[in-house]
């Protein structure tokens, strides 16, 4: 309970500073370069409320956006920043929970590799390629995979969004980074977890090599691996706002980086406030799992 | 009786000979004394890698440096002529789509990168190294609540607060390593707290304590420079991400504005033009793996080096 209050009181906070740190932008959003007839603006400022005093839109604003509406964007008319997230964010989710689904049915084995063979070559090769991925921003990984399997190899499609097979670049491109990011927790938590008495006594008692690791060392060793899922979620958001943009995707990240480039603040702060609370509440739901799967561990302590 | 009593004399010449100085020295076993950089130094070396990593960061900062002094082109001048020039001896690295070279703009690019790496790392270092202090050295209530409100900024993705303070605060360069410095200090400030928590507790500590130092200067004069290693190794770290993450702002189209070129910006104009003139892209995105991949390296080398309680 006090964690979900507390999860609360976040988003709170985040959406407050969102409003004023967009409020302080200098100029107003409907500033052209040709400066607009003056009823014009005073209408818009009308239709938009915004010739209201700043704390009653700020408050009008909370309000709305406690009940899940993040109202009118500034740049497309007619339209609401809601509408955008019903329609760009089942793309987006779909995009990042595949993503997820890579990420860990590669990384968790590949940890497992990687710990069992600890400095022979398997090992030595998964630590220089998570290196490697994790030092190679997401735009090049996807630019790089649109240029060979796209362009000269033509076996995939280079953009747009539909079928499977022009889902395949960007997922890759996604779960690149929470790929290494999982090996590597997963090796060390399987380090650790292979140092402990049990897994000895195990072992002295003649459990085969193949049950010792699969029934007794995995199952501790890919409880900590659970908690990574939050940050995994933040890198698929972050990264999804590049690899839409490359891909061209109909979805929520490349809807935030349009409306960073039209400067539409209605729609910026709608996207962050909602992205910030998926995490939010995504953080959340890893925690409660993570108690209800590992009863050692008691949600009070840590909040 | 004589006889042993002469023997005995005998042997005691014998077995308890003196020793000259030389010899004793010798018999020392004692490697010769190191101070703790030349130890770590020593431990760096063993580190392939690690050295690779300086070498091309060396290298990289020398073309950041000098690279626009030397090359005969200019970062902005166009000639329309000589648009789309493929890689060759007149250009090293080829033109782009307004004729400017790009191995100049990469050089351009350089300085941007390295700067920002550096510059950003820098400010979260400060801010970190205060915040970390101050909340492991007090302790109790503040310690939980400064520590908490460091879990709850950690708790949003960076990327999203690094574009809404780009798009308040506006485009420009100091504005990058402010807002990439601004919200990279989030680590630096945990680590820093979590080493002064351990030294605080040390006799060093409570004896300058009661021989009446001020809490500022032990602060400052025992607990940070004891905890050293650890913030050097965090700090060679945060550059390749502050790196990164001027690389895809300036890909979203946040951050300094043209003609100057970052090596994001010019990944980004690559991309544009990949089917036709992929090397556009591949010099840049060459770029900035490499460094990154360097910076990387040099961190880990350190970390074994600095900080050797970890083995």
């Amino acid at each position: 309970m006090r964690r979900l209050f507390i999860s609360i009181a976040v988003i709170f906070i985040i959406a407050t500073t969102t409003f004023w740190m967009c409020r302080a932008v200098p100029g107003g959003p409907f500033d052209r370069e040709k400066p607009l007839n003056p009823t014009i603006i005073e209408n818009l400022n009308k239709k938009y409320h915004l010739d209201k005093p700043v704390f009653e839109q700020y408050i009008d604003y909370m309000v709305d956006v406690a009940k899940f509406d993040f109202g009118p964007s500034y740049f497309y008319k007619n339209e609401t920043v809601n509408d955008y997230i019903d329609r760009c964010f089942p793309v987006s989710f779909i995009l990042g929970i595949f993503a997820m689904i890579v990420a860990i049915s590669l990384g968790i084995p590949a940890g497992i590799i990687s710990a069992l063979k600890q400095n022979k070559w398997q090992d030595n090769i998964l630590k220089v390629l998570t290196t490697i991925l994790v030092s190679l921003p997401n735009f090049v990984i996807a630019s790089g995979l649109m240029y060979f399997l796209g362009y000269k190899l033509r076996i995939l499609p280079v953009a747009m969004w539909g079928t499977p097979q022009q889902a395949v670049m960007p997922v890759l491109a996604l779960a690149a980074y929470p790929l290494s990011y999982i090996t590597k927790m997963m090796k060390s938590s399987m380090l650790e977890v292979l140092n402990n008495d049990y897994i000895r006594t195990a072992r002295s008692k003649g459990v085969p090599r193949g049950k010792l690791i699969y029934k007794h060392a995995l199952k501790n060793a890919i409880l900590p691996v659970i908690t990574v899922l939050g940050p995994m979620f933040a890198g698929i958001i972050t990264g999804s706002l590049v690899v839409e943009k490359i891909f061209t995707i109909p979805g929520l990240g490349q809807q935030f980086t349009a409306a960073i480039t039209n400067r539409d603040y209605t729609m910026i702060m709608g996207l962050t406030i909602f992205y910030s609370s998926l995490l939010i509440v995504s953080i959340l739901i890893v925690d409660i799992l993570y108690a209800v799967i590992d009863p050692r561990i008691k949600l009070s302590e840590g909040a | 009786m004589t006889d042993s009593c002469e023997m005995m004399e005998k042997t005691e010449e014998i077995s308890f000979k003196r020793v000259s100085k030389d010899q004793k020295e010798a018999e020392k076993i004692l490697r010769p004394a190191t101070t703790f950089i030349q130890d770590a130094w020593a431990r760096f070396k063993r580190n392939k890698l690690g050295l690779v990593g300086l070498i091309i960061i060396v290298i990289m900062l020398i073309f950041a440096i000098i690279g626009p002094m030397v090359i005969p082109y200019d970062y902005r001048s166009q000639s329309l002529d000589n648009a789309f020039k493929a890689p060759g001896a007149e250009h090293l690295m080829g033109t782009d789509n307004l004729g400017r070279d790009m191995f100049v703009r990469l050089a351009y690019g350089a300085r941007i990168s390295l700067a920002c790496g550096f510059a950003a790392s820098l400010i979260s270092l400060g801010i970190g190294v205060i915040y970390g202090t101050i909340s492991g050295y007090a302790g109790g209530k503040v310690d939980e609540i400064m520590m908490r409100i460091v879990d709850i900024i950690s708790s949003i993705p960076s990327m999203l607060y690094v574009i809404l303070l780009m798009v308040v605060l506006g485009n420009s360069l100091t504005n990058v390593f402010i807002v990439i410095g601004v919200t990279g200090w989030l680590g630096m400030a945990r680590l820093v707290r979590g080493q002064v928590l351990s030294l605080k507790e040390r006799e060093f500590v409570l004896a300058a304590k009661v021989s009446n130092v001020s809490n500022w200067h032990i602060m400052l004069k025992h607990l940070i420079p004891n905890a050293f290693g650890p913030i050097i190794v965090s700090m060679t770290l945060s550059i390749p991400s502050a790196i990164f993450l001027e690389a895809s702002l300036q890909f979203l189209g946040l951050g300094i504005s043209a003609p100057m070129p970052s090596w994001g910006g010019l990944a980004q104009e690559g991309i544009s033009a990949l089917r036709s003139y992929p090397y556009l892209l591949w010099f840049p995105a060459i770029f900035i793996s490499v460094t990154i991949l360097a910076f990387n390296f040099l961190g880990d080398a350190l970390r074994d080096a600095l900080d050797p309680k970890q083995n």
